[in-house]
């Protein structure tokens, strides 16, 4: 028996439990901001299921565009790692590139006004849109946006649908915004 | 055949200590080991409940630890706090900095976790889990989860553990005393095997004392009887007139007769006289047997009779029978010198004599008792009390040969100075009593002119017996073989057959006897012997037996009995 039964359901209540809810002391700033978006940017793709996964030989695309300095963090993270069998790559695309979008998995459009042409580009296709809204280039199946300071994610499921794309429960778990 | 089996299997089983106790310690071992497997697999299942919990969190907070949703990752710890076997839970990060994690009071969150099996640390157990999303390894979860402490498992066994070790002493406990008893039991049937043999070398002993003192008595006897006839003899040749030599002749006589007499008496106590047996109707018998004893005892001592009517017959040797009385009568007579009364009560005993019928018949005195000693040597052939020249040492000897012989018991009460009993125990005659022979044997049967054939191999004998049966006017027929005597048989016509029983060669008088009865049946045959044990199995088979030394008068009363039995 333990001891504490003694005390009863109420007593148990009362009982204090520390609460160890740590923040983590990253937060983030302006440096680590690219840092975190390449993370997000490569965890994203263990949260989605693409229709096809395509064959075991060509890489796992991810591209990047109007952001090298997240490309080039995302180059070196996913170095050697692998997403559902399939070696990953990292691609940076100019705004002038926006037809190679049907050729990536993932697509980020991090700056610039030319993201409406990368969505539309992709459009229909089994590629994983990414937008910034705060840098104006929301529309993705999946957003970035910034909310007490945190990169947080928005997430539009009709835009998944479109792109054929899975997304799992987790992931609108964690999202503050979610466009059905 | 199982049922009677088990119990006398598990009581050997119990007789051994060792077995009982390897029992017990074995009950001990197995239920230990159940026990051991029970918390194994206890352990086991409450190692899998908590793991499934670690993995649900793990699975739950993937998501919030990928995109460092803290909030939400915290809320699904939280939730565990409903769980009060949770003490401790923590969330970490791939690099393992804690994210998230509560504990209860007195509990801690580690600040890094290693990835590891679970393992129970005191009463706790912990789980660390892995935070996975497809390959990808995102975070660790740190469960760490109440097991029920020793103690109390221990308590919550107490109660059958108490009831096993008891158990377990029980039979322990049984079996030690079972054994205990066992080994008393074996020395028990040690020491009477012991006793028994030592009170065997006693008996033997005794019996070899006795036989010395027999040999002793019979051997002073006999030389004073011997004496008699010899030193009679001699003066017979020297006396001229015939009165003397009749009176000598009568005094050998009266010698011989003692001979016979002291031979009798030992071949009852040995009991190897024929058994003349014959259905006894006590009440009747002692009321003959009544003014003899009333001439050999003293005019001082007065003998009273309690005989029943009803009291049933017995199958005794009449005469041996009559001894016996007179012996015991006489032994009561001398042990009181100044005189008394002797009582000799016969009652019916039902199943006294290992289940049968008997008659008791006891005689009493009021004499001087008997001390334990005497008591105890009283049937030994030559032992007496009396003073020399008064007893022989025989009478009690021959009441217990005569009562063995009967297939019955005797026994001795007595208290010095308050008198002794001396009861004998003799079966009851099963057929009814024959009707008076008497009448049968009125006619008169002359031996005159009978054809008797003589077998006998003692040449002496032979000549005697062949003279005393012409003194009877019969013709006889001497043969000194049985074979001899059969082709004589076969040869001449014969009226009788007179043969010895132990006789050299390949037949005996009994095969004689049966080969003669095979012929002719009824044809009247008497086996004569000095040796009871050959006359025992011949009168069984019917046989006419006389017994050895014989007079005339009997031979010839035996010949005419067996001419009328024809």
């Amino acid at each position: 028996m333990r001891p504490c039964m003694a005390l009863g359901r109420g007593a148990f209540r009362l009982a204090l439990f520390a609460l160890l809810g740590l923040v983590s002391s990253s937060a983030l700033a302006a440096t680590a901001e690219a840092e975190v978006k390449a993370a997000y940017l490569y965890k994203l793709a263990s949260f989605v299921r693409w229709p096809s996964e395509g064959g075991s030989g060509s890489p796992f695309t991810i591209c990047v565009a109007g952001r090298s300095d997240v490309a080039s963090v995302l180059g070196q993270l996913v170095r050697g790692q692998q997403v559902a069998g399939r070696a990953v790559a990292v691609e940076q695309l100019a705004a002038a590139q926006s037809a190679r979008a049907r050729e990536c998995a993932v697509l980020f459009v991090g700056r610039g006004a030319g993201s409406k042409a990368f969505f539309s580009a992709a459009r229909g296709l089994p590629v994983l849109t990414i937008g910034d809204r705060n840098n104006g280039t929301g529309g993705g199946v999946v957003d970035f946006m910034l909310r007490d300071g945190r990169v947080r994610l928005a997430i539009d499921r009709g835009a998944a649908d479109r792109q054929h794309l899975e997304l799992s429960s987790k992931l609108l778990d964690v999202a503050v915004v979610v466009t059905p | 055949m199982i049922a009677p089996f088990f119990p006398r299997f598990s009581r050997r089983l119990l007789e051994r200590r060792w077995i009982t106790a390897g029992v017990a310690l074995l009950l001990l071992v197995i239920s230990l080991l159940l026990g051991w497997q029970w918390e194994q697999r206890e352990n086991a299942n409450q190692v899998r409940q908590v793991s499934v919990q670690a993995r649900i969190l793990a699975g739950s907070v993937s998501g919030a630890l990928a995109f460092d949703d803290y909030q939400t990752a915290s809320e699904y710890l939280m939730a565990l706090r409903e769980n009060k076997d949770i003490e401790a839970a923590g969330l970490y990060r791939a690099n393992g900095d804690l994210v998230a994690g509560f504990a209860k009071p007195g509990e801690q969150v580690p600040k890094r976790v290693h990835r590891q099996a679970p393992r129970v640390d005191g009463s706790d157990l912990v789980v660390v889990e892995p935070v996975r999303q497809a390959n990808l390894e995102l975070g660790t979860v740190y469960l760490r989860s109440i097991v029920e402490p020793l103690s109390a498992r221990l308590s919550r066994y107490v109660a059958i553990g108490t009831i096993l070790v008891l158990a377990a002493l029980l039979i322990a406990l049984l079996g030690a005393s079972n054994a205990a008893a066992a080994a008393a039991n074996r020395e028990l049937l040690d020491q009477i095997a012991a006793r028994e043999k030592a009170e065997m070398a006693l008996r033997q002993a005794q019996k070899m004392e006795a036989l010395g003192q027999l040999t002793g008595g019979v051997a002073h006897d006999f030389n004073n009887l011997l004496m008699a006839a010899s030193s009679g003899l001699e003066l017979m040749g020297r006396a001229k007139d015939q009165e003397r030599r009749d009176r000598l002749a009568e005094g050998m006589r009266n010698a011989l007769d003692r001979g016979a007499q002291i031979t009798q008496q030992l071949l009852a106590f040995s009991r190897r006289t024929p058994i003349n047996s014959e259905v006894l109707k006590l009440d009747e018998h002692i009321d003959k047997l009544a003014s003899l004893l009333d001439h050999s005892l003293r005019e001082n001592v007065s003998v009273r009779f309690a005989l029943p009517r009803d009291l049933w017959a017995v199958d005794v040797d009449a005469s041996q029978f009559d001894v016996a009385v007179l012996n015991l009568a006489v032994n009561a007579k001398d042990a009181m010198p100044h005189g008394g009364l002797v009582c000799i009560t016969a009652v019916n005993r039902t199943g006294a004599l290992e289940g049968r019928d008997a008659v008791e018949i006891s005689v009493q005195d009021e004499g001087v008792g008997m001390d334990p000693e005497a008591v105890e040597k009283a049937f030994e052939p030559f032992f007496t009390t009396k003073e020399v020249g008064r007893g022989t040492g025989l009478g009690l000897s021959q009441v217990y040969g005569f009562v063995q012989s009967a297939g019955g018991t005797v026994s001795i009460s007595s208290t010095s100075d308050a008198g002794t009993t001396i009861s004998m125990l003799l079966p009851r005659s099963m057929p009814a009593p024959a009707v008076d022979l008497a009448v049968a044997s009125t006619g008169h049967v002359s031996l005159e002119g009978l054809r008797v054939l003589l077998v006998e191999d003692d040449p002496a004998l032979n000549e005697l017996v062949g003279q005393m049966l012409a003194e009877q006017g019969t013709r006889v027929i001497a043969a000194t073989t049985a074979a001899q005597g059969l082709a004589l048989f076969e040869a001449n016509p014969v009226d009788a057959v007179l043969s010895d029983m132990v006789m050299p060669g390949e037949m005996g008088g009994l095969d004689l006897a049966r080969r003669l009865r095979a012929m002719r049946k009824d044809f009247p045959i008497v086996l004569m012997t000095g040796f009871s044990a050959a006359a025992e199995p011949a009168a069984a088979e019917g046989f006419t037996v006389l017994r050895k030394p014989f007079t005339m008068a009997a031979l010839a009363n035996t010949l005419e009995q067996s001419l009328r039995d024809r």
